[in-house]
C-alpha cells in the first residue's frame, strides 16, 4: 500500500442534511450450530447523492448488510435509519432495491410484472420501463418463465431504476449479463441517477464499475474496512480501485 | 395496499383454484354418469356390474374429496412458502407494505380459496345426492315424487330423529356443522401458514422443519383435544350408569365448543407466531 487512506471520510462529507442511511454499531450474529458473527459493529453513514460501491471478499458480510438494511434481517444489535426512520413499510417506499436472486414471478408477464410494480410503489415510472424494455428488445407479453437467467436479471433491473427512489441498492447486478449488457446496464443506471438519490452497489466485478462510482465502501471480516472517495484511493495509493482491492485481499 | 395485496394474491392463487375445481367437477360427472349406469332391475350379470359400478363411483368420489382437501392444503402451503420463503420472498418482503398486511392478505385470500373449495364440494355433493335420490326414485317408480316433495319428506324423517337423537332440528345441526366447518377452515390456513413459517427455523432443512412443525402442532392440538373430551366421558359414563338418556347435543355439545374454542385460540397464537417468524426470524436465502 503506497499510502494511508483516512477510513469513512466519504460518509464525513459536511452535509447539514440528515443522512440517507445512517448506520450506528451494527452488529449480526447468525445463532445455530455454526453460530458467527456476520457484521460486527460497523458504522457508517450515506449522504445524498453519491453512487458508492460496497465491496470486499465473499463471506465478508456484504449481503448480510444489505438484507438488514433493506428490513430483510434482524439485526443482532445497532440501528440503521434510513432518511431517519428505521427499515419498515416507509423506508421500504424510498428505497428501490436489487437482490442478488431472481424475485421475480415467473407465471408472470413482463407487462404484469410493470403493472404490479407501478401498483405497489407510487415513484414507479411505467413509461421509463417501457422505454428501456424496448431499446433491449424484451417482449412484453412473454412470460417471465420463458425468458433466460440474462434477460430475467435485466427486466429486474429495469423494474428497478424505474422508480425515483432515494436511495437505490444493487446487489450484483451485472454479474450475470455478458459485457454488452453489461455496459447497456451501466449506462443505465447512471442515466437513471437522480442527483439527489445515492446508490449503495455491492459487486465483484469492481474494474466494471470502478469509473461510475464516487465512493467505497469496503468490508472485510463482517467490519468497515475503508470507506473513502474512489479519488482519494487513486490518489493516495497511485492504483485503481481494483487493484487496491486485489492488492488488499490477495490470496 | 391490503387490496392490491389481495388483488396479486389471487391473481397467484387462482389458476391451481381452477385446476382443482376442474378435477372435482371431472369426479362428480363421471361419479354421477356411474350411478346413473346402476339399475338392480337388471338381470343377472348386468345386475351384478351395476351393483360394482355403485361400489366404484362411491370410492371414485370418497377419493376426489380426500384429493380436494390435501390438495388445497398443498396449494395454500406451497404459494406461502414460495412467496415469502424462496426467491420471491426478496419482492414479497420488500414491497412498501407491513408483515402484518402482507400476512393479512395471504391468509384472507388463502381462507377465501378454502371455502371456495368447501363451497364446491357442498355443491357436488349435493348435485350427487340429488341425482342419486331422482334416479333411484324413477328406477322404483316413483315418477310422481317432486324435489320439493321428496326433501320435504326426507327432511321431515331427518328432523324427527334428529331432534330424537340429536337434541337439534336438522337444520340447526346443519348449521353448527357449517359454522364449525368455516371456524376450521379459518384456523386450518393459519395454522398451516404457521408450519411452514416454524420450519424455517430449520435453515438447512426449511420444507422438512415445515413437515416436523406440522406434525409437532398437529399432536399439540390433538393433545388438547383429547383432553377436552374426557369430561365429556365422565357425563356420558354417568349417563349409562343412571338409565338417563342423553342427546348427542348434550353428550358432546360442550366437547365441540372446547374443541371449536381450542382451534381459535391455538390460531391465534399461530398468528402471531407467524407474524414473529416473517419479521424478527425472516432468514431468506
Amino acid at each position: 500500500m503506497n499510502g494511508q487512506i483516512n477510513t469513512n471520510q466519504a460518509g464525513m462529507n459536511s452535509f447539514s442534511e440528515m443522512p440517507l442511511l445512517q448506520v450506528n454499531d451494527l452488529c449480526k450474529r447468525y445463532s445455530g450450530a455454526g453460530s458467527y458473527m456476520a457484521v460486527y459493529h460497523m458504522n457508517f453513514s450515506i449522504p445524498r447523492g453519491r453512487i458508492i460501491g460496497l465491496l470486499g471478499p465473499n463471506g465478508c458480510g456484504k449481503s448480510t448488510l444489505v438484507k438488514m438494511i433493506n428490513g430483510l434481517l434482524e439485526p443482532t444489535s445497532g440501528s440503521i435509519f434510513v432518511n431517519g426512520m428505521a427499515p419498515g413499510a416507509e423506508s421500504k417506499r424510498i428505497i428501490s432495491y436489487l437482490p442478488e436472486r431472481t424475485y421475480l414471478d415467473n407465471g408472470m408477464k413482463v407487462s404484469q410484472m410493470i403493472g404490479y410494480f407501478a401498483d405497489f410503489y407510487a415513484d414507479f415510472s411505467t413509461e421509463r420501463a417501457y422505454y428501456m424494455l424496448g431499446a433491449l428488445g424484451i417482449d412484453l407479453n412473454a412470460r417471465l418463465k420463458t425468458l433466460s437467467k440474462g434477460t430475467k436479471e435485466k427486466v429486474q433491473l429495469i423494474l428497478v431504476m424505474s422508480r425515483d427512489a432515494a436511495l437505490y441498492i444493487l446487489d450484483e447486478p451485472i454479474a450475470g449479463v455478458d459485457p454488452a449488457a453489461r455496459d447497456y446496464i451501466l449506462r443505465t443506471i447512471i442515466s437513471n441517477y437522480n442527483p439527489k438519490a445515492s446508490i449503495l452497489l455491492s459487486t465483484h466485478l469492481i474494474s466494471d464499475i470502478e469509473n461510475v462510482l464516487d465512493d467505497v465502501i469496503i468490508m472485510k471480516n463482517g467490519s468497515l474496512m475503508l470507506y473513502s472517495p474512489v479519488d482519494a484511493i487513486r490518489n493516495d495509493t497511485g492504483k485503481s480501485v481494483d487493484a487496491y482491492f486485489r492488492e488488499v485481499f490477495a490470496c | 395496499m391490503l387490496g392490491k395485496l389481495m388483488k396479486y394474491e389471487w391473481r397467484g392463487m387462482r389458476a391451481p383454484l381452477i385446476i382443482m375445481l376442474f378435477i372435482l367437477g371431472g369426479t362428480t360427472l363421471l361419479s354421477g354418469a356411474l350411478i346413473l349406469m346402476i339399475n338392480p332391475a337388471y338381470d343377472g350379470v348386468i345386475a351384478g356390474f351395476s351393483a360394482m359400478l355403485a361400489i366404484f363411483s362411491f370410492f371414485l368420489y370418497y377419493f376426489g374429496l380426500i384429493g380436494c382437501s390435501i390438495g388445497i392444503a398443498l396449494i395454500i402451503a406451497i404459494r406461502f412458502y414460495r412467496t415469502c420463503y424462496t426467491d420471491q420472498g426478496y419482492l414479497t418482503h420488500t414491497l412498501p407494505v407491513t408483515a402484518a398486511q402482507t400476512l393479512a392478505a395471504k391468509t384472507i385470500v388463502a381462507i377465501l380459496s378454502n371455502l371456495l373449495i368447501i363451497g364446491a364440494v357442498i355443491v357436488s355433493i349435493v348435485s350427487l345426492v340429488s341425482l342419486g335420490m331422482s334416479h333411484f326414485a324413477r328406477i322404483i317408480g316413483s315418477y310422481s315424487y317432486s324435489w320439493e316433495a321428496v326433501y320435504g319428506m326426507i327432511f321431515e324423517e331427518m328432523n324427527d330423529q334428529f331432534i330424537a337423537s340429536v337434541g337439534m332440528s336438522f337444520m340447526q345441526f346443519m348449521l353448527w356443522m357449517l359454522l364449525f366447518s368455516v371456524i376450521e377452515c379459518i384456523c386450518g390456513v393459519i395454522f398451516i401458514f404457521a408450519c411452514v413459517s416454524l420450519g424455517q427455523l430449520y435453515a438447512k432443512h426449511r420444507v422438512l422443519g415445515a413437515i416436523l412443525a406440522y406434525f409437532v402442532l398437529t399432536m399439540l392440538k390433538n393433545t388438547l383435544g383429547y383432553i377436552s373430551i374426557i369430561p365429556t366421558y365422565f357425563r356420558f359414563f354417568s349417563a349409562i350408569e343412571t338409565g338417563a338418556v342423553m342427546t348427542m347435543r348434550s353428550a358432546f355439545g360442550s366437547n365441540m365448543i372446547i374443541s371449536m374454542l381450542i382451534s381459535v385460540v391455538l390460531a391465534v397464537a399461530l398468528y402471531f407466531v407467524n407474524l414473529y417468524m416473517m419479521t424478527k426470524r425472516l432468514n431468506l436465502e
